[in-house]
């Protein structure tokens, strides 16, 4: 294993500034990508990560090598870098490492039209590429076109305003924690035309993050969000991860939203705009999730976790909107890309027409308890799902389109390996927490037995 | 008079080179992205976008509710 393996990841180049993830490197794979991508020009971004502006000189170099042209469009959120690549009809990259820690840069990449590049979908050709040419540089090839700067970012707010009806929106107070992240620049931006009254916490953009990690996921880094929340009285607040893709909302009481729950608001308010239409949802998401779509007259459609699926099924069920219960949600208008941004401005609206508190506009969506994520170690994760569904053969149906999910009727679960470590990710539903509890003792009873075989 | 399936699997908006819906009931081509419009005049789809028009979210609403095919799988 090599340099260039440690940081290509499933869907994204991933390392250490300097160490793993160095000028030359960013180089050779902007040569590797452009080659890859077969294009006339790239549009190119980068998070406010300090390390971001010589890689992206040197991405540059390297694509230019190739012949290919950039469009930069400096700093941005990765969805702005979708929308980019969906609105200018070119292949897109942008630079950074989303909630990982200050020393970390990485890569994210895709097609013309915000189409996703995944391992087998071009990122092992690209690192094959890029590593010939850190073996030895090829002639530079004349270029197709100049590099030039470009200004998106009005156009981008213009297009994530046009999901929701201004006229229908209240003079709601939103707190927003963009953790110093890329939602520094995009949410003031986008909310400027609109009737809310926006507090930001942790604004200005700093890629050491002195605040706390910008990873909303992790309870303890809403703490600051939900004590403003609190201590203003605002309706909601929004928390958004270091690219500002992903975001998680707390109510006006500050009780966090799961992204199941918010999965099932935006779907009920997708709906009503686009009557018995086709929603996605991830297998990991809440019973409560296909309900709703079902209830609000939709059509639901389980897929697997992870955005080059649910962009894949949306294509081809021709599905308006999909969620995951990790904060990313894709919406087919825009380019079938993920926009935290544009989920909060949908459950904005449906709490303005509602005219109900959060608290109380939730409540529909909540009918189970669940566990949450929870990661345990093993040494041989496919015997252990072996294990597993022989234990509890003949009493839940099983399904394995991710892992192995076993389903009870009252309660399910599901065990599913990651990608990049020696682990099993535990999700279970149930009716109340008690249940939750237990069972979940349960089925990590039922892995410790078979991993100690 | 539809389009046929043929000019229906190569045409894209000239805009953002997405794909765009054919809704047959109004001779229309739309591109939900863009909330763009093009007409369509006898057999003859109009895709220039200085003869499109931008909709309303209203509008887009009561597109997005009716029968269409999508373009552009050629």
């Amino acid at each position: 294993m090599d340099q260039l393996d440690k940081i290509f990841k499933a869907y994204d180049v991933r390392g250490l500034v300097g160490e793993q993830l160095t000028t030359e490197i960013a180089e050779a794979i902007g040569f590797g990508f452009a080659t890859f991508a077969n294009c006339d020009r790239i549009v190119v971004g980068r998070d406010m990560r300090p390390s971001g502006v010589d890689l992206v000189r040197s991405f540059v170099a390297g694509a230019n090598r190739a012949g290919v042209g950039v469009d930069d469009i400096g700093l941005c959120s990765t969805d702005m870098l979708y929308f980019a690549s969906g609105r200018l009809d070119c292949p897109g990259v942008t630079f950074t490492a989303s909630h990982n820690p200050a020393p970390y840069n990485g890569i994210k990449m895709c097609l013309a039209g915000a189409k996703p590049v995944g391992e087998d979908t071009g990122l092992r050709t690209v690192k094959e590429t890029a590593r010939k040419y850190l073996g030895s540089k090829p002639a530079a090839k004349s270029q197709t076109g100049a590099n030039a700067e470009v200004e998106l970012l009005e156009e981008f707010c213009q297009h994530i305003r046009s999901f929701v009806k201004i006229e229908d929106l209240k003079a709601l107070t939103v707190v927003a924690d963009t953790a110093n992240g890329m939602g520094g620049l995009v949410v003031p931006a986008v909310f400027e035309n609109l009737p809310f009254k926006l507090t930001m916490l942790y604004p200005e953009l700093d890629g050491n993050f002195p605040n706390h990690p910008a990873d909303p996921i992790q309870p303890e880094n809403l703490v600051d969000l939900k004590a403003k929340v609190l201590s203003t009285g605002a309706d909601v607040g929004l928390a958004f991860d270091g690219d500002a893709d992903r975001v998680f909302l707390v109510d006006n009481n500050a009780a966090p939203l799961s992204g199941s729950l918010t999965t099932a608001l935006v779907a009920k308010a997708m709906l009503e705009r686009s009557p018995g239409a086709t929603v996605l949802y991830n297998l990991i998401c809440s019973k409560a999730v296909p309900e709703v779509i079902t209830e609000a007259g939709g059509k639901p459609v389980m897929t697997r976790v992870g955005h080059s699926f649910i962009k894949d099924v949306m294509a081809t069920e021709g599905a308006i909107f999909g969620g995951e219960h990790s904060g990313h949600y894709y919406f087919r208008d825009n380019y079938r890309a993920d926009s935290g941004l544009i989920a909060a401005l949908v459950v904005l609206e449906q709490i303005s027409k509602s005219n109900l508190p959060l608290s109380e506009l939730r409540k529909p969506f909540e009918r189970y308890s669940d566990s949450g994520e929870v990661n345990t170690r093993v040494h041989d994760a496919s015997a252990v799902l072996d294990f597993i569904r022989n234990a509890y053969l003949g009493r839940a149906s099983v399904m394995e389109i991710d892992g192995l999910t076993m389903d009870f009727g009252d309660w399910w679960f599901n065990v599913r390996p990651s990608n990049t470590e020696p682990l099993l990710r535990v999700n279970l539903e149930a009716r109340t927490p008690e249940e939750v509890a237990g069972r979940l003792q349960e089925v990590l009873g039922v892995i410790a037995k078979a991993d100690s075989f | 008079m539809p389009l046929s399936n043929e000019l229906l699997a190569l045409v894209v908006c000239p805009d953002d080179k997405g794909e765009l819906w054919y809704i047959e009931s109004e001779s229309t081509l739309y591109n939900p992205r863009m909330k763009r419009k093009y007409r369509i005049e006898g057999k003859i789809p109009i895709l220039l976008i200085e003869e499109s028009e931008i909709v309303d979210i209203s509008e887009h609403e009561r597109l997005s509710a009716l029968e269409h095919d999508v373009t552009g799988k050629g």
